[in-house]
């Protein structure tokens, strides 16, 4: 029985899930600005961030769950400046032959790496730390899962954070000019391989973050990150890569149609409904809806 | 005239006889397992193959390599299953439909730049990852569909080591002329610089989606014979380890050199087996290796072997 009360319910969740996938999104659309890769094994950044909470929470005894989430966003910092310094550095200064194709390859590599560290050292099995917090939000008569509900707030807080970082504060502004032109930001006194190493930890860092804070909901087992891959991949294809608030309107539309896309067709289908979308999307607008086009030096 | 010189060189010609018959006579010297193991090899020597066509001729990092394989196997299973046909008459619409995939996702993505490319093919195979395990009732889902074999009431390991010994022969075969053709060539221009190829007027596009699809025609026939040769389909073989060990084996072997991804193959499936006894732990190992032949040596093997021929055989220096 389709009821307002359950249209405004699934409503108000798709967005809350949209805004969780719009900053798994934020990492991998960050990178690719600055860097021009996809990072394959982003999914996995989650996964350790996700760990990272359940480890803190269980084993390090009155922990609270908000000092996961900076353990998390640190250490996963850390993680992605000594990849991209030691690893991905190389397709810039040596001849690797397609810069694209080495930064693939090194990093499928590293998922595999990684998220089978994790099965040999943490097991198979599916972890559950406790909820966020235990009782349920009330809005007027819809009852929501306060977890996801708070959640969502932390993470619009970061994403709003990161939004105003980039916009306003220096290095965010050399960000965003290292996306635009590599060779033009050297003449103005900006390292571009600097950029790239902080780019790469704050797109690790972010996606840890959001892992951290999602762990009750989506459990920590090894293989979680590839739904974060999935995601943000989806939300990358229909917003279109290098778009910071392109990710949070696909993540909204992503989990819309995953909600109501449940309501109105078929709930066994949810996973489905994003790549409908990116299907039609590919008709309509091939390098999606904020997408721009590739300037070729 | 040079290349027919290359030919009848006895000397070469020998150890090439030699090679042969040591393939031939193999089975016979291994028992069951072994000749299992020895017939995945060939299996992925053919894809890898077919992906490095892609990705190391063609600059197309394609990451459904595995699906169209896979969509075949279960378009050949199903027709078998639901028509009572024999395998060897499903086995051709089957390569059809692994086709009209290719050309599916062709038509999305031939026209992206690389890494659109490669998200997009990606989201494919996930697509048809999540289709077959949703339409259960339809393909067994993640329980697995059991198909008919290849070969019916024949179960000896020799006589599939040998269909797949000579389709695999007949395969890279073709993929050798098509490297070495007319297509080959406009390819291999597209690798070297892509605007200067379509400036000599090589229609990119074109170029691109005929070995688009012809790779995934050549996928979708091996696709077949393994989905026959091992009696069940599971979603398991769209799933990422299968791309990942066809990308090891290509980039260990060699990417864009003819004959490296096919001793990538052997040599990765030979290893998984020596790390068989580590379960999951051999995936890191993988991982490392991966990382670093693409840091250390990006020509893999291949590259390796020809430095030290030209090294210490030919005795000449690196320049």
């Amino acid at each position: 029985m389709i009821s307002i009360e359950l249209i405004i319910k699934l409503t108000i969740t798709g967005i809350m899930m949209g805004i969780i996938y719009a900053l798994m999104a934020t990492g991998i659309t960050l990178i690719y600005s600055i860097m021009k890769i996809i990072n394959w094994g982003m999914g996995e950044y989650f996964m350790i961030g996700s760990y990272i909470h359940y480890f803190v929470v269980t084993y390090i005894f009155g922990m609270p769950w908000y000092l996961a989430i900076f353990i998390a966003f640190i250490v996963n910092f850390i993680i992605g400046i000594l990849v991209e310094r030691y690893l991905l550095n190389d397709m810039f200064i040596k001849d690797v032959g397609k810069p694209f194709d080495y930064a693939s390859i090194i990093t499928i590599g590293l998922m595999f790496i990684f998220r089978n560290l994790f099965t040999v050292f943490a097991g198979t099995f599916i972890y559950t730390p406790p909820a966020l917090i235990s009782q349920n939000i009330t809005i007027g008569n819809t009852i929501i899962n306060g977890t996801k509900f708070v959640a969502a707030i932390i993470t619009f807080i970061i994403y709003i954070l990161f939004y105003v970082f980039i916009k306003k504060t220096w290095i965010g502004r050399a960000l965003q000019a290292t996306a635009q032109n590599r060779i033009g930001v050297q003449a103005d006194g900006i390292n571009p391989f600097k950029m790239d190493e902080l780019a790469f930890g704050l797109g690790c860092a972010l996606t840890g973050a959001v892992g951290a804070i999602v762990a009750p909901l989506f459990m920590v087992y090894p293989t979680v990150g590839g739904i974060c891959t999935m995601k943000g991949f989806l939300i990358i294809v229909i917003a279109g890569a290098g778009s910071i608030h392109g990710v949070l309107i696909g993540g909204i539309i992503l989990g819309l149609s995953e909600t109501l896309g449940g309501l109105f067709i078929n709930p066994s289908w949810t996973s489905i409904y994003g790549y409908i979308f990116l299907v039609l999307m590919l008709f309509v607008r091939p390098r999606g809806l904020f997408g721009e086009k590739l300037r070729k030096a | 005239m040079r290349e027919n010189n290359r030919l009848i060189n006895p000397k070469k010609n020998s150890v090439m006889a030699l090679i042969l018959l040591f393939i031939i006579i193999l089975p016979f010297l291994v028992g069951d397992y072994e000749i299992y193991i020895l017939i995945l090899c060939i299996y992925y020597m053919v894809q890898s193959e077919s992906w490095n066509l892609l990705a190391g001729y063609a600059g197309l990092f394609n990451m459904a390599q595995h699906t169209s394989a896979a969509l075949a196997a279960y378009a050949s299973g199903l027709l078998c299953i639901y028509f009572s046909l024999p395998p060897i008459l499903t086995i051709f619409p089957a390569i059809v439909v692994a086709g009209l995939v290719s050309w599916f996702i062709g038509q999305f993505t031939i026209k992206m730049e690389s890494y659109y490319l490669s998200l997009t093919t990606w989201g494919f195979a996930v697509i048809f990852h999540i289709l077959i395990v949703m339409n259960w009732q339809i393909t067994g889902g993640n329980l697995g569909l059991e198909v008919p074999y290849f070969l019916g009431s024949i179960r000896s390991g020799v006589a599939y080591y040998f269909l797949f010994l000579f389709s695999a022969i007949a395969m890279i075969l073709i993929m050798y002329k098509i490297v070495n053709g007319k297509l080959g060539l406009y390819l291999k221009a597209i690798r070297d610089d892509e605007l200067a190829a379509a400036v000599m007027g090589v229609d990119v596009f074109k170029t691109r989606k005929t070995i688009f699809i012809y790779t995934g025609l050549i996928s979708g026939f091996f696709g077949v014979l393994y989905g026959h040769y091992m009696g069940v389909l599971t979603p398991n073989i769209m799933g990422w380890e299968k791309i990942f060990i066809i990308i090891l084996s290509v980039t260990i072997g060699g990417k864009g050199s003819f004959l490296g991804p096919l001793f990538g193959a052997i040599l990765i499936k030979i290893l998984s087996e020596l790390l068989r006894w580590t379960g999951e732990a051999q995936w890191i190992v993988f991982g490392i290796l991966l990382i670093v032949t693409m840091k250390f040596s990006r020509g893999g093997i291949e590259m390796i072997l020809k430095k030290i021929y030209l090294k210490y055989l030919k005795g000449e220096d690196k320049k």
